[in-house]
């Protein structure tokens, strides 16, 4: 059953002079209830805005935010606090250290998640309990997040997310801070709570074999718009926009990374009669530049290109395994 | 090139400790050997609180004042950088060794276009002025491939991304013609599209030049991209050196071993991956056995009570477990 869905959804920040940043420019994906949906781009590809949209931490431009059935995005973000899906989303920000509460403890931390900032009884079972299924003993829930190492950080952060029983889990970058062994840890974490209580992820990364272990579909984000989006193994082992076979090729562990596109270009009033990702394609033709391509099904995925015919059979080798 | 040329390596470290406090304090980075051959593409891996860095600006002259260094053996192109160590590196550092830092836009300075900084170099290092000044900065700005570089010299800082930042930065590490350049984590932060241009940008000149890169990572999968030999490095001390392929096809090192099995790009599913139990020893005190016992699932009690002698086997391949001997 789709638990979330996003329709046509676009956030403008403005500035000067009538220019917008086009942050995010009609994206469009659903979430089924316990899946998990990785999303990836570079930096500026508007991934931490469409998961604070979705968070509904900042209010969309336009579009439809849909959850559990219920429409949600044309609720003030200033208002979202008191309507019951709030507790039913919830968001692990990128850096923990920065995402708590320094002057708290990591009890009461965890305890923001129920919209309180005293643990009383009865939320002291639930915060202990939720610590406990992370790996947080009792001498670490008194403990300040500045006694606690960067790992222990994150399950504070992944502790608060969870207390409050959410159906729909948004990771910004989770483990992008963190030591690789303790990435690790944290990751094998993360995906055994979501099984278990059957949690829905939408997994925001830069890192693409992440996301190809922790989920089960992919979308690739571009300039805010939706580029690919499919089942994650076929699209990291055969993309088929030109832009997700850039990332591919350029991720270390398919060879040698090869850097075959220039530097991203910016999304403040991007031309809406053509590709964004044409100045940088090395497939691009004159469609390209004055028609914006939609999203097409090519199997079971969709792609946003014209020029689909021309990516088939660029398979990647897969990854080296140890 | 204008180091003493000689069969003798680059850069010769032996028994090298860098300290905070006097001789009595705990070595922070531990008793290094490390030869860097002429053209020689290297990579130190480790995770944080490793040394790495420590190791790196050691190498480069440019650790902080507070630490001290102890070797036996300090050299680069045979001169010797032991105490006083500000007047041997005066002529090398920038020149003979060049630097590249993890965050561009930080070691840039905002309020200079990047043409200035690049100048400043190229004026120290080859002595040229005006029109020629110019002219070269321009040059310099085009050969790490940036567009339309007299234009982007009166760029500052701020106006570039980072990705054309550490451009500037490889540029100016490169003006005085470096026989060994000391790229710290040059690409952490850049998307992975702009670090593989950026990596790529570094070994294409280290080849045209036969400059000796040491390439300093916590990413063994982009270590093992590029690099030639990977030294790993594991609370101060290196506790394993190998040619690539041999550190992944068998490593020796339980450290290095379990730094393979926590990377996701090895692993087939999440189950696949484990983690590394435990923390970094605290270094506050001396510790007289392996300092990765306490994390080790392999240690025996010889590695608590006895340091590992770092022992090379008939393909270079040396590792410090007593386990694994």
């Amino acid at each position: 059953m789709t638990l979330l869905e996003a329709i046509e959804l676009k956030k403008r920040f403005p500035l000067r002079n009538g220019r917008q940043v086009h942050a995010v420019d009609g994206v469009s994906f659903a979430v089924a209830d316990g899946e998990s949906l990785g999303i990836v781009g570079e930096s500026g590809s508007g991934k931490s805005t469409l998961a604070r949209l979705v968070a509904r931490l900042i209010d969309p431009s336009d579009g439809v935010i849909r959850f559990d059935g219920r429409e949600i995005g044309n609720v003030p973000a200033a208002r979202f606090a008191r309507v019951s899906a709030r507790r039913a989303i919830q968001l692990v920000f990128q850096s923990a250290d920065d995402a708590l509460n320094p002057s708290f403890s990591a009890a009461r931390n965890i305890a923001v998640g129920l919209g309180q900032t005293r643990v009383g009884a009865d939320a002291l079972v639930k915060v202990q309990a939720i610590a406990a299924e992370v790996g947080l003993g009792p001498h670490h829930l008194s403990c300040r997040p500045h006694q606690l190492s960067g790992g222990q950080q994150a399950r504070v952060g992944i502790a608060r997310a969870l207390v409050s029983e959410p159906r729909l889990l948004i990771l910004d970058e989770p483990t992008a801070s963190l030591d690789v062994s303790v990435q690790a840890t944290v990751l094998k974490l993360i995906d055994g709570l979501q099984r278990r209580h059957q949690i829905a992820l939408l997994f925001i990364s830069h890192d693409l074999e992440i996301v190809r272990l922790m989920c089960e579909r992919i979308l690739v984000l571009y300039l805010g718009r939706v580029a690919e989006i499919g089942p994650v193994e076929q699209v990291l082992r055969e993309p088929r926009h030109p832009y997700t076979q850039a990332l591919v090729g350029a991720t270390p562990g398919h060879g040698r990374p090869r850097a075959t596109v220039g530097e991203l270009t910016g999304s403040i009033n991007p031309q809406n009669e053509a590709c964004l990702f044409h100045s940088r394609c090395p497939l691009a033709v004159d469609r390209c530049r004055s028609e914006q391509p939609v999203l097409r099904a090519v199997g079971e995925r969709m792609v946003a290109c014209h020029r689909t015919e021309a990516t088939a059979g660029l398979g990647f080798s897969a990854p080296a395994g140890c | 090139m204008n180091a003493r040329a000689s069969t003798s390596p680059l850069l010769a470290i032996e028994a090298l400790s860098i300290r905070f406090g006097d001789d009595q304090c705990p070595s922070t980075v531990d008793a290094i050997d490390l030869v860097i051959g002429r053209g020689e593409i290297i990579a130190l891996v480790g995770e944080s609180g490793s040394g790495k860095s420590l190791l790196a600006h050691t190498i480069a002259g440019i650790l902080t004042p507070a630490a001290s260094v102890r070797a036996k053996r300090f050299e680069f192109a045979g001169v010797d950088l032991r105490s006083p160590q500000e007047h041997a590196f005066a002529s090398l550092r920038g020149r003979e060794i060049g630097i590249v830092f993890q965050n561009p836009r930080s070691a840039l300075n905002p309020v200079r276009t990047v043409g200035s900084h690049i100048a400043d170099v190229l004026h120290e290092h080859r002595g040229l002025r005006f029109r020629r000044l110019e002219a070269a900065v321009i040059a310099a700005l085009a050969a790490v491939r940036i567009p339309e570089p007299a234009a982007r010299a009166r760029s500052y800082p701020g106006e570039l991304s980072g990705g054309m930042c550490q451009r500037v930065m490889i540029a100016m590490a490169l003006a005085g013609d470096p026989s060994l350049l000391v790229a710290d984590e040059p690409t952490t932060g850049l998307d992975t599209t702009t670090q593989a241009a950026i990596l790529d940008l570094i070994l294409d000149h280290a080849r045209a030049r036969r400059m000796a890169t040491l390439f300093i990572t916590h990413d063994l999968v982009l270590a093992r991209a590029y690099a030639e030999r990977i030294v790993v490095m594991h609370a101060g001390q290196i506790v394993e050196e190998a040619p690539t392929d041999r550190l992944f096809a068998a490593p020796r090192h339980p450290y290095s071993a379990a730094l393979l099995s926590a990377t996701p790009a090895n692993a087939g599913t999440v189950a696949d991956l484990n983690g590394i139990p435990g923390n970094l020893p605290k270094l506050g005190v001396s510790i007289p056995a392996c300092r990765f016992a306490e994390r080790c699932a392999r240690a025996i009690p010889r590695c608590r009570s006895e340091r590992p002698a770092f022992v090379f086997d008939t393909s270079r391949h040396g590792a410090a477990c007593w386990v694994s001997l």
